[in-house]
């Protein structure tokens, strides 16, 4: 579906199969602390929603600026296009600051045990890979609503709400998170 | 093949879309008093600085091809591979070789008008490389050959050693291989038919490969109904001048969803077995109502364009996908399919044939 990307992000996705897997055996023997898993947790919320925005914003970017160099008077309504497959690094982001704060960190003091540790990495994993997943598919979408926008500007408001409805996924995962992270987290 | 690349490329199309020709532009075009009305009434389209330079308007004809090069030159310019455009420009390149292999192979005399400007290798150069095919001569000119086509379609945006390598690696060999084939054929069957028709053959046979080889599906896609289409025509055609089942399979293309052995096959059964082939295909309709013209023996030029229509129709496809390098190709094939209708609609005025006769002629808009 993704071309050349898709064997990327199943890299990617074997990747980090390979780096839990790893966590948990160095976990279990003894090698890692509650502080580093809930850290790689909050590392993983960043990056993977990070990279989902990423590819997305630059791809959704990149159509938004073959359409501008024909028309320029469309840019106003294409940056509203490129900039919605963004919002997934702000959540990553959002994510990983809760979780360094339930984890004391801007304290003064952690000392997790490794129990506390897998429940913070668990509790960021939500915004992590609904981020990566639902920026992916909000970028296709974008871009195609592009198509929307280069032809029918006056339909401009059609092109926004069908990337929107991705967007839904995306916040549900942060949801998840904020609401595990907060209620369900005991540190 | 990542068809992310590709995003930029289809945002500059998806807005010169917006400038091609509709089905409502020919028809005021058709409307037109005379051909300098017809030309004027361009002025303001991608054709206009063409046909305004031109000194006598009866030679719309080159003037439309140079707006067409433009095109593809623009297109190029954007686009982040230029291998599948160069692979669908090809089909100017296996033209000439048309005409330079019944000049060289039959010795016919070589019309002038005939040779397409718009190849990847210019005709000069195809004529020199051909001349020394078979004395292993290409090695020595590949040099020369490459520094031609690099200036011709990869010195606007930095694709030169891109295109070196497509007509080092691709064209070249396609054109040598199906050159000698040719020789081949022109040597049993000693006729201009033998030629073009193995020509074809081999243009369509490495097109297709070539996009399936490198992943482009959907481009595979329109190659085999190109190819698809192309058959039925030849079936219908022999059908109507009921000509013999060898000669028709020989003339048959490949890279069709249906294989040119069983199109023959049945065509040699008759009718109904032809039936039972296309039954499992989405050209069953069209078949059907050529056979009823063949049969009612009634001219076939309004099916054929209806199957022309038909091609347009699939190529439409590319217009509802986002990214990937079907939207380019789109826009260059209806672009392509623009240039035929103007010519149709032009010629029709310089004639002065009545308007509807223009019209009835006229294809499909990509628009």
């Amino acid at each position: 579906m993704f071309g050349g990307l898709t064997s990327s992000i199943v890299a990617l996705g074997f990747g980090l199969v390979g780096l839990v897997v790893l966590l948990v055996v160095f976990a279990f023997g003894g090698m890692l602390s509650g502080n580093a898993i809930a850290l790689a947790g909050a590392g993983f919320a960043v990056f993977l929603a990070g990279i989902g925005s990423t590819v997305g914003v630059g791809v959704a970017g990149e159509k938004a600026a073959g359409i501008t160099a024909e028309d320029p008077e469309k840019f106003g309504r294409l940056l509203l296009l490129q900039a919605l497959p963004g919002t997934q690094g702000i959540y990553g982001f959002l994510v990983g600051f809760l979780a360094m704060f339930r984890m004391g960190a801007f304290a003064g003091g952690m000392n997790l045990t490794p129990d506390q540790g897998w429940q913070i990495f668990f509790a960021c994993l939500p915004v992590a890979v609904a981020g990566l997943v639902s920026g992916l598919y909000q970028a296709r979408v974008s871009v195609a609503g592009m198509d929307i926008v280069a032809k029918h500007p006056e339909e401009s408001g059609k092109a926004l709400i069908l990337p929107a409805m991705v967007e839904t996924y995306a916040v549900l995962g942060l949801l998840a998170s904020v609401l595990l992270l907060m209620f369900a987290v005991r540190v | 093949m990542d068809e992310y690349n590709w995003a930029s490329s289809v945002g500059h199309v998806r807005i010169l879309e917006l400038g091609l020709l509709t089905g409502a532009d020919f028809s005021k075009l058709a409307e037109t008093e005379d051909l300098r009305a017809a030309v004027s009434a361009l002025r303001d389209t991608d054709y206009g600085k063409q046909l305004e330079a031109l000194g006598n308007l009866e030679e719309f004809g080159p003037a439309l091809e140079r707006a067409l090069g433009d095109e593809y030159e623009y297109v190029l310019s954007f686009s982040p591979e230029p291998g599948p455009i160069l692979c669908f420009l090809s089909k100017y390149d296996f033209h000439n070789l048309k005409v330079l292999a019944k000049e060289l192979l039959l010795g016919m005399p070589m019309e002038p008008r005939a040779v397409s400007p718009l190849s990847i290798i210019p005709f000069d150069d195809l004529r020199g490389a051909c001349a020394v095919i078979g004395e292993d001569g290409i090695p020595s000119l590949l040099p020369q050959l490459l520094e031609r086509a690099r200036s011709r379609y990869g010195a606007r945006n930095g694709h030169g050693e891109q295109v070196a390598s497509f007509v080092s690696k691709d064209l070249v060999p396609a054109l040598v291989n199906t050159f000698e084939e040719a020789r081949r054929q022109g040597l049993e069957e000693g006729g201009p038919f033998g030629v073009d028709s193995s020509i074809d053959r081999g243009w369509m046979s490495w097109v297709s490969g070539y996009y399936r080889k490198r992943g482009y599906e959907l481009l595979a896609n329109f190659a085999a109904a190109e190819a698809d289409l192309t058959n039925l025509r030849i079936v219908m055609r022999s059908l109507f001048h009921g000509l013999d089942p060898a000669v028709v399979t020989k003339i048959l293309l490949p890279g069709g969803t249906i294989s040119p052995r069983d199109i023959g096959d049945a065509y040699a059964a008759g009718p109904e077995a032809l039936e039972r082939v296309y039954l499992c295909v989405r050209w069953v309709e069209l078949f059907r109502r050529g056979l009823e013209r063949v049969q009612r023996r009634e001219s076939l030029t309004e099916w054929e364009k209806e199957c022309e229509d038909t091609l347009v129709e699939i190529y439409r496809m590319a217009r509802t996908r986002a990214l990937g390098p079907e939207p380019v190709l789109g826009f260059l094939y209806g672009k392509e399919n623009e240039v035929k209708n103007l010519r149709i609609v032009l010629s029709g005025k310089q004639s002065l044939a009545p308007k509807e006769r223009i019209l009835a002629r006229i294809r499909r808009s990509y628009a």
